[in-house]
């Protein structure tokens, strides 16, 4: 039990239509562990980022947390104010987003925006915080950081901002980073750069990551466990050699395979038919099944419910002993 | 290096974007050269993928070609007409025959025009005055991409990122065009609809005979998609060959770099990784000589003095680079 930094335990968020819950998280559940790296993936619409905004207490306006709680040592954050919720950003729980240039405040300088983290989380002073900006600078690998203290966003490549976000998100040491598409928005190869400096920070600093990213490969380099969501729900859990080796919920499987392979060469990618519904008008049963090349009459009744099958965690009837269907009509 | 079988002959292709200054903001300070002397052949029927990172000048080449961009210097041969020097009218007639597929599926098609509009506009524009053929090919092109006759009566924000795509694609087969430029045309996908748009891409391919340039950023899709690759870097072609020439082989540093970036399919498959130093330059100040030579893993010293030329090493691999040269080319 001790090794858990994070418990988020049945997460519902959505938005209010007519009196009308409509969940674009739908009751998820999981751990996150010391110093792991958890991959969280999926397309867009899967509600991978509300997920992470949530976990920020950023949802945006119009959308609420309609149930569930998530647990980060003995905070709750279910029942947060304003006022707990800026305790807890940056000092245990900090995020960087997709995009650098429009997370970072065009009008003050980096070492500003170091400096203000700094101060709002620790009794320092200005000098101290200026030091420890400096720091973090060289820490990210940024070069000649007094100078850049003094610089402006708008100076520096993506590359270079995305490194300051990393900087600002880690001044304060916190227990978790949540990195939303952290490498989305840059070429390969100053995404490689990116990742290598995350696994050596982590490394060094033993913070646990929640990586969310479309991208399988990205996945594959850095994760030691993954989720993989589909329409607002986790369909399936595994360790990520597991996941890569046999993928066993048929979305993971359809998205392995309609991956282009370097080492493959095919003529034609396979691909799932449709796309993914829109929150609101959500299939009965399984939410995958109007999709599913594998579904049959019990999917399109009854959600199915999870199971475990080598170490792997998922959401699908093909796993499912026959005895399930009944517990689940007596409920 | 001038075959018989190409359908498009880039020449010495420069397209340079001035930066104005001075008190009136009429003198031209500087020139960034956005592509810079560039040459390349794309055979019919074949796809010839351009990949590079961003502001390497690949989807300038793709504008330039199509005269969305005026060049600065060279010439475009397209069937043997030389397209950087014809009229505007002329070059708009040209458009039939080569059209363009844009990344963007939702900057890239009109909000307030109907789907059907949008796929009919091109016909209009190259004459057909008939109300009842244009109708009729509208039809046709929207179910050879998969688009049902009542969603033609829809507007574009009712589609989704692929449908719009399919969408976009539609637009430019109309005109029954013999070369397609895809500028990251799957992108802004999902993967899961990104294999759609390009099976799609693929079968109208081998139905029409399209030739496809196409450009990407994204290693893995291009070499699932493309028969011949040029790399490009700050706006020149570092190497071109063959599609599993350049993935067995990779002769220039930069793709051999851009290779190794390539996130592994699997996690226990780790990988030897070249980790590039620094940031591509900027195309309006670039280092001397090989531009590539400040993230160079191989730099010697020539590389930063003398510009390396594009030159074939093997049969039909070209490479731009000092450590593939010939010596009397460096001597000159």
């Amino acid at each position: 039990m001790n090794s858990e930094v994070m418990n988020v335990e049945n997460l519902q968020v959505g938005i209010k239509d007519d009196d009308r819950d409509i969940a674009i998280v739908n009751g998820i559940s999981f751990q996150l562990k010391k110093a792991e790296t958890l991959g969280i993936v999926g397309e867009s619409g899967c509600g991978k980022s509300m997920m992470s905004l949530s976990l920020m207490g950023l949802l945006p306006p119009g959308v609420e947390w309609q149930n569930g709680d998530v647990q980060v040592g003995d905070l709750h954050f279910k029942n947060f104010k304003n006022k707990d919720w800026r305790n807890v950003r940056g000092k245990k729980i900090s995020m960087i987003f997709q995009e650098p240039m429009s997370s970072l405040n065009p009008v003050y300088t980096i070492g500003s925006q170091i400096v203000e983290m700094i101060l709002s989380h620790e009794s320092v002073s200005k000098r101290e915080a200026k030091n420890r900006a400096i720091e973090m600078l060289k820490l990210v690998g940024i070069p000649r950081p007094e100078q850049v203290m003094d610089e402006y966003p708008h100076q520096l490549s993506g590359g270079m901002r995305q490194r300051i976000m990393i900087a600002i998100a880690l001044a304060c040491n916190p227990e978790i980073l949540v990195a939303d598409e952290p490498t989305t928005a840059l070429d390969v190869t100053i995404q490689a750069q990116i990742l290598e400096l995350m696994k050596s920070l982590q490394d060094k600093l033993h913070m646990s990551i929640i990586l969310i990213t479309h991208d399988l490969g990205v996945v594959s380099e850095m994760c030691d466990r993954v989720i993989v969501m589909y329409a607002g729900e986790i369909v399936e859990e595994a360790e990520v050699v597991n996941l890569f080796d046999s993928p066993k919920h048929p979305y993971t499987q359809g998205l392995m395979e309609s991956l282009p392979n370097v080492a493959v060469q095919k003529e034609y990618l396979s691909s799932i038919p449709g796309v993914v519904p829109a929150p609101g008008s959500m299939p009965n049963g399984c939410r995958f099944a109007p999709r599913c090349s594998k579904a049959h009459d019990k999917c399109s009744v009854n959600p199915p419910v999870f199971t475990t099958v080598d170490n792997t965690r998922v959401q699908c009837w093909l796993y499912d002993p026959k005895t399930t269907m009944e517990v689940v009509k007596n409920d | 290096m001038i075959k018989e079988d190409a359908i498009l002959q880039v020449k010495n292709l420069k397209t340079y974007f001035p930066i104005k200054g001075g008190v009136f903001g009429k003198r031209t300070l500087q020139q960034v050269k956005a592509v810079d002397d560039i040459s390349f052949e794309v055979r019919r029927g074949e796809t010839f993928g351009i990949v590079g990172e961003s502001g390497c000048g690949k989807s300038t080449v793709g504008r330039t070609i199509l005269r969305l961009l005026e060049p600065t210097g060279g010439a475009v041969y397209f069937e043997g007409t030389d397209l950087a020097t014809l009229d505007k009218n002329k070059m708009r007639l040209m458009r039939k025959d080569i059209q363009i597929v844009f990344q963007d599926p939702f900057a890239s098609l009109n909000p307030r025009m109907r789907v059907f509009d949008i796929i009919e506009e091109p016909l209009i524009n190259f004459g057909i005055t008939s109300r009842e053929e244009r109708e009729k090919r509208v039809l046709e092109v929207a179910d050879q991409v998969g688009l049902t006759v009542s969603q033609l009566k829809r507007l574009p924000h009712e589609f989704s990122g692929g449908q719009r795509q399919r969408i976009g694609i539609a637009r430019a087969l109309i005109s029954k065009p013999k070369l397609i430029i895809a500028d990251e045309p799957v992108s802004a996908l999902d993967v899961s609809i990104q294999s759609q748009v390009l099976n799609l891409m693929r079968d109208l391919q081998k139905e029409f005979g399209l030739t496809y340039i196409f450009i990407s950023h994204d290693l893995s899709v291009v070499k699932h998609f493309c028969d011949r690759i040029g790399v490009m870097y700050l706006g020149k072609m570092v190497e071109i060959a063959d599609r599993d020439e350049l993935y067995d082989n990779p002769n220039h540093p930069y793709s051999t770099a851009l290779l190794s970036a390539l996130p592994s399919a699997h996690p226990l498959q780790k990988k030897e990784r070249i980790i590039l130093k620094g940031d591509v330059p900027s195309p309006a100040n670039p280092p001397s000589g090989c531009t590539f030579h400040p993230r160079c893993f191989a730099c010697m010293e020539v590389c930063r003095t003398v510009k390396p030329v594009l030159l074939e090493s093997e049969n039909n691999h070209f490479v731009s680079c000092h450590l593939h040269q010939p010596k009397d080319v460096m001597n000159l």
